[in-house]
């Protein structure tokens, strides 16, 4: 028995300003079937996507939604007819509370004008704890942390009943038990007959959940698998990126004996407490943990964006108070932050002055005249260690992929002289092949002697590039690991807060 | 108890404009003490009353994104259109008064609808109509003056029982607030003043909720026009344009921000209260008029970099 098509797209095309972005794309997406959309950033997953819900028409082609033919003029359109998407920027409206995110926009709730504010409620409490969120739904969703936000954009696309559901990075947000709970409740809809459009960046996650992988590359199918018996990861890498990734991980090198170059004694602030940990220089520690357990607020302290309450800091042997990010700076600390479009990069200025805006001041002459001839000559060494894609002389950062994006947010600290750098999710909705380039840089830069602290939430990433890991569980580093210790079992364990053998 | 931190939780953020708010009555009721008679009260409101709508206007606007420059002008014009258009008898008079306040509201949905629709910057439409609404006023009415129907003045200034008319007036205004804002229309404003875009790709009709909020801000505006022509018994092309940076005081010092989306209607009222009785408690505290609009500023700034303080506070509690 065939399984019956619920959406299909023939021969889509799409381009901005002379940009072909799409390229005739032809997918089919079949009831209670996942079909996974792979490719690197920038390879138009999300442009194909915005055409399926509306947000965006296509140049040419046809899109047919339950054999008919149809063009969808709004979102409000397709989330009507029963398309509804889980966007990768979250969009939600952070001074409303829970529950009227969940139900903004949604007719289920209306009564005319009236809002039925109780079904609203009782609705969205069941739908979160579905998702494994339990969360008072009267909180104002700017409160929440960026997981659990994410769980209620999938709340709120789910509240529209769809037939399609798409997710675009539903995931990068989450950790694994609630990407686990997310992929239970999935194949409950599933059960019904809902068919599910799936992104994600973690090969195991697409491997778990699909039935179907479609990979694109600049805008066109490079490979189609309607099923995944027999596949492996790299083919898919392979399939993507158009070349061999050997393995995505550099070589570890393991160097005890060297003096501490950052120590922290019973560090403490709001939420973490009594955090000890030592770095050695050449080393790459990551810092694991679900969500929220402290081991972003310990990033944040080091760099002076959180008040200390206790406990001391030595780096190089010298006694540091973190006061504020200048004085971090001074002491040889470098930051890249989970969120690179809010608070990594000026999106609006070109690549070359996010680059040197950290380091402004060296190139400053009198009364604050940049030098600009030594501020290129910096700008294009650091493009090129750092391998930045750039299409043209000032492209504004906001034009670049989130991996390029990202090289923008390493590189602007290259010239600062540090000796730690800090980086919370720098891999997040960042393709593999620029993940192994980020890999590859991080360990030339640690065998110049300097170090980095790594917050990851995706174990593989953390178990793959780190020396040595601390695990975060409720404030306090539950768990130490290194050298035959890194496993997956001994990871999750421990991050679960548990002392597994 | 639990209720009781939810209230202070919610309206918690209110407390220090309403200290300043009775701090001013009291300083009022001081200088002058028969501030609570009958008499005294009411007249208070009927100079306060205009402040009030012409806050709650701007505040529509400010829920949605941005800032109504055209208000100001948008109250003159409707003081000239209410003075040319009464006539002797009130039977007619009444439909007269209702059909102008629509029309100011449909004035103002339009420019919502235009907004919305091509997807264009509040703050510079509406700097374009205040240019448009204040040479209307002078071509409809050139120098202060019109018709206004002496009974109505007297009965929109007067009282019914002990009750002013004007304080009535606002308080049904906040009822029929408090119903928009529970409704679908209300969430679509805030929603819309969050996140445009997101307000977009959840389905929700965005230039709607500019025409709602357009359309309310209008009517407001045309009750505090009337509210004017009734205590000068005459239209005035220039009367209220001054008014614009004070409605924007007022609803910042109530806790609405300028980045939209967030406000509740009580600080803007106590908001609106103050900066109505500023000009009063300056004259008691002997400063001369010369200097309310150097104090305004000041307040203005004060009271954007408490907003902004009080925010940053509760991201990190």
């Amino acid at each position: 028995m065939p399984i019956e098509s619920i959406f299909s797209a023939k021969e889509i095309v799409k381009s901005f300003g002379g940009t072909v972005v799409l390229k005739k794309i032809t997918i089919d997406i079949k009831k209670g079937r996942v079909l996974a959309l792979v490719g690197e950033n920038g390879a138009g997953k999300s442009t194909l996507i915005n055409i399926i819900s509306g947000s965006l028409q296509a140049d040419s082609g046809e899109l047919y939604y339950e054999g008919k033919k149809i063009s969808w003029s709004s979102p409000k359109k397709a989330l009507q007819n029963g398309i509804a998407v889980v966007h990768q920027e979250l969009t939600l409206f952070k001074n409303l509370p829970v529950y009227e995110n969940v139900f903004a926009g949604n007719p289920e709730t209306m009564r005319g004008i009236r809002l039925n504010r109780k079904t609203m409620r009782q609705e969205s409490r069941r739908l979160l704890e579905k998702l494994g969120m339990d969360i008072d739904v009267n909180t104002l969703v700017g409160e929440l942390t960026v997981a659990q936000q994410q769980i209620v954009e999938i709340a709120k696309a789910v509240a529209w009943k769809p037939k399609l559901l798409i997710l675009d990075e539903a995931t990068s947000a989450l950790d694994t038990v609630l990407v686990q709970k997310l992929f239970a409740f999935c194949r409950e809809l599933l059960a019904e007959g809902t068919a599910i459009i799936f992104v994600s960046h973690r090969m195991s996650e697409i491997f778990e959940i699909s039935d179907e992988v479609l990979v694109i590359k600049d805008g066109a199918m490079v490979g189609f698998y309607d099923q995944l018996d027999g596949v492996t990861e790299d083919d898919l890498v392979r399939c993507m990126v158009g070349y061999n990734v050997e393995t995505i991980f550099p070589e570890k090198n393991e160097n005890e004996s060297r003096e501490p170059l950052l120590v922290t004694r019973n560090l403490s602030t709001k939420n973490i407490h009594n955090v000890s940990i030592e770095v050695r220089p050449g080393e790459i520690i990551g810092l694991g943990g679900l969500h929220g357990h402290g081991q972003e607020e310990l990033l944040r302290a080091l760099f002076g964006l959180e008040k200390i309450t206790g406990g001391e800091i030595t780096i190089d042997g010298k006694p540091y108070e973190p006061k504020n990010v200048q004085k971090a700076i001074r002491y040889g600390f470098a930051y890249v932050p989970p969120d690179r479009k809010t608070e990594g990069l000026v999106l609006t200025l070109p690549i070359e002055e996010n680059l040197t805006i950290t380091v402004l001041r060296d190139f400053c002459g009198f009364m604050g005249r940049i030098n600009s001839k030594k501020e290129k000559a910096m700008q294009d060494e650091v493009r090129g260690r750092l391998r930045i894609d750039q299409r043209q002389y000032r492209q504004l950062s906001g034009h670049l992929s989130g991996g390029n994006q990202q090289k923008v947010v390493i590189g602007k600290w290259l010239k600062s002289g540090f000796k730690v750098l800090l980086m919370d999710e720098p891999t997040r909705g960042v393709d593999v092949a620029t993940k192994h380039e980020i890999y590859m840089f991080l360990r030339e830069l640690v065998a110049q002697g300097v170090a980095v602290l790594l917050v990851s939430t995706e174990i593989i990433e953390l178990m793959g590039i780190s020396d040595r890991i601390y695990i975060f569980y409720e404030g306090s580093v539950h768990a130490e690991l290194k050298g035959a210790d890194i496993n997956e079992e001994k990871v999750t364990y421990a991050i679960m807060g548990l002392k597994g053998e | 108890m639990r209720k009781q931190s939810i209230f202070l939780k919610k309206y918690g953020e209110l407390i220090p404009i309403y200290v300043v708010m009775i701090l001013m009555i009291g300083i009022n009721v001081w200088k002058q003490p028969n501030f609570f008679s009958v008499t005294t009260l009411s007249r208070t409101f009927n100079q306060l009353a205009p402040y009030i709508f012409i806050s709650m206007a701007q505040m529509c606007i400010m829920l949605i994104g941005g800032m109504n420059f055209a208000l100001g002008g948008l109250v003159s014009l409707s003081t000239c259109i209410f003075a040319k258009t009464m006539v002797e008898s009130d039977l007619r008079n009444i439909p007269r008064i209702i059909a102008v306040i629509l029309l100011i509201g449909v004035m103002e949905a339009l420019v919502g609808y235009i907004i919305g629709h091509f997807r264009l910057p509040t703050i510079v439409v509406t700097l374009a109509t205040s240019f448009i609404y204040e040479g209307l006023a002078l071509g409809i009415l050139p120098t202060p003056g019109g018709y206004v129907s002496p009974n109505i003045a007297t009965f929109l200034t007067g009282r019914i029982g002990p009750i002013s008319v004007a304080f009535l007036m606002c308080l049904v205004f906040v009822v029929i607030w408090c119903l928009i804002r529970r409704s679908s229309v209300g969430l679509l404003i805030y929603a819309v003043g969050q996140n445009r875009n997101a307000a977009f790709s959840s389905g929700l009709n965005v230039t709607w909720g500019y025409v709602m909020a357009f359309f309310i801000n209008g009517v407001l505006a045309a009750l505090a026009g009337l509210m004017l022509c009734a205590r000068t018994m005459s239209g005035d092309p220039r009367i209220a344009n001054d008014m614009t940076i004070n409605a924007v005081t007022a609803a910042v010092l109530g806790g609405v921000t300028f980045s939209g989306g967030e406000g509740k209607i009580a600080g803007t009222i106590a908001g609106a209260v103050v900066v109505g009785m500023l000009v009063n408690v300056l004259f008691y505290l002997n400063i001369t008029g010369f200097y309310t609009y150097f104090v305004q500023g000041i307040i203005l700034i004060i009271s954007v970099v408490v907003n902004n303080w009080r925010r940053g506070a509760r991201r990190n509690a």
